[in-house]
């Protein structure tokens, strides 16, 4: 089973589309609010080098923004 | 064979499908997403009996009426339109291979890059094209946007409830916002500088100043860039007519281009206005055209 960590805002258009993918996927994952929480926001950074949302981690894959196919091949 | 494709799932696209289940035309609907610019909008005032929604909200209720409707959908891209004898071939990335008598094309805009050394670089990095997504990642933050048009200016009215800092840089010396847009950014405390060029983005790990025109550097921790879109036009058969924009032609009695059976409607045209609202008219006045169309072929 993968380990999978979306970060996202609360203003964020493209994480809905990425979680209905992956509930599609029947696939368990952990959403981390980065407006809310410096230390995840800093994390989230530290993993992808990125300071805009979504950033996907999928086990060793970071996905960057709503790439539909990297996060399907991912999956 | 379909009788009609249609290629995006904005409001154009949206309601052309609406329109086109109710007339009962066999009818297929691909687009990659059901966001795009209305989804990527913050706040939306214009929309009539929505006093104020947000854009993710807005196309997720157009989305949702079309599904109530009796028309196939697939969230998959359009890679290729062949024009053939009478019909079209339309390829898909689910490799696909689809038969259609017409095509209507409703695939908008996509934000312009600004092309300046930095830009590519530091996406991602401090260089911003989704305000909304974004603007919370800015708390505390001295942030610049560029581009003094609607888009712009939301953006900078956007960016003030996190951002400490927030200056708007246009290049002409004239702003085209909507008043109102300008007389709220003004209350807001949004700094509006005019005749003000982006020549590059610097940064270390991350985007830290701007270079402008006159070699001044200004500090920033983000840069927001709203300046302008591009038609998504190019997937269109070369046969089909575009002005020096890229926008494809249309007849704007019918939504009707050069090309025998292709339509388009919506952003990827010439209309002068850019709205969701004329968008979703274009795409009312485009299917009731092809169902004449068809009925008459």
């Amino acid at each position: 089973m993968n380990k999978i960590t979306i970060y996202t805002t609360p203003t964020c258009v493209f994480c809905p589309a990425i979680k209905k993918l992956l509930d599609k996927a029947e696939v368990a994952y952990t959403e981390i609010d980065v407006s809310q929480d410096a230390d995840a926001l800093e994390e989230m950074k530290k993993v992808s080098g990125q300071m805009g949302v979504p950033v996907t981690v999928i086990d060793d894959t970071v996905v960057v923004g709503y790439d539909k196919k990297k996060l399907q091949r991912a999956l | 064979m379909y009788e009609l494709i249609i290629i995006g799932g904005g409001p154009a696209g949206i309601t052309a499908g609406i329109y086109a289940a109710r007339k009962k035309i066999k009818t297929r609907l691909l687009t990659s997403d059901f966001i795009g610019q209305v989804g990527l909008s913050g706040k939306i005032e214009n929309w009539p009996g929505k006093t104020s929604i947000k854009g993710a909200a807005l196309i997720g209720q157009f989305e949702d009426h079309l599904r109530q409707h009796d028309i196939c959908i697939s969230e998959d891209d359009a890679l290729a339109i062949e024009q053939g004898q009478q019909q079209f071939t339309v390829r898909t990335g689910a490799a696909e291979t689809l038969l259609t008598r017409t095509v209507l094309l409703a695939t908008g805009r996509t934000p312009k890059r600004l092309g300046v050394p930095g830009e590519e670089h530091y996406a991602g990095k401090g260089v911003v094209y989704c305000t909304t997504c974004d603007a919370p990642v800015y708390q505390n933050k001295n942030v610049v946007v560029i581009g003094g048009g609607n888009t712009g200016f939301s953006s900078a009215i956007e960016l003030t409830d996190y951002a400490r800092e927030v200056t708007l840089l246009e290049a002409t010396d004239t702003i085209q916002a909507d008043e109102v847009l300008q007389e709220r950014a003004a209350k807001k405390g949004v700094h509006v500088l005019t005749k003000q060029t982006v020549q590059e983005i610097q940064g270390d790990e991350y985007v830290n100043a701007l270079v402008l025109n006159d070699g001044q550097k200004r500090e920033t921790d983000g840069v927001f860039i709203e300046i302008g879109h591009t038609a998504n036009s190019a997937i269109a058969p070369q046969a089909v007519q575009r002005n020096s924009q890229n926008e494809i032609i249309i007849d704007p009695y019918n939504c009707a281009t050069n090309v025998e059976g292709f339509f388009a409607a919506g952003d990827v045209t010439d209309i002068k206005d850019k709205q969701i609202v004329t968008a979703a008219a274009e795409g009312t006045k485009a299917a009731l055209s092809l169902y004449s169309y068809l009925r008459n072929i």
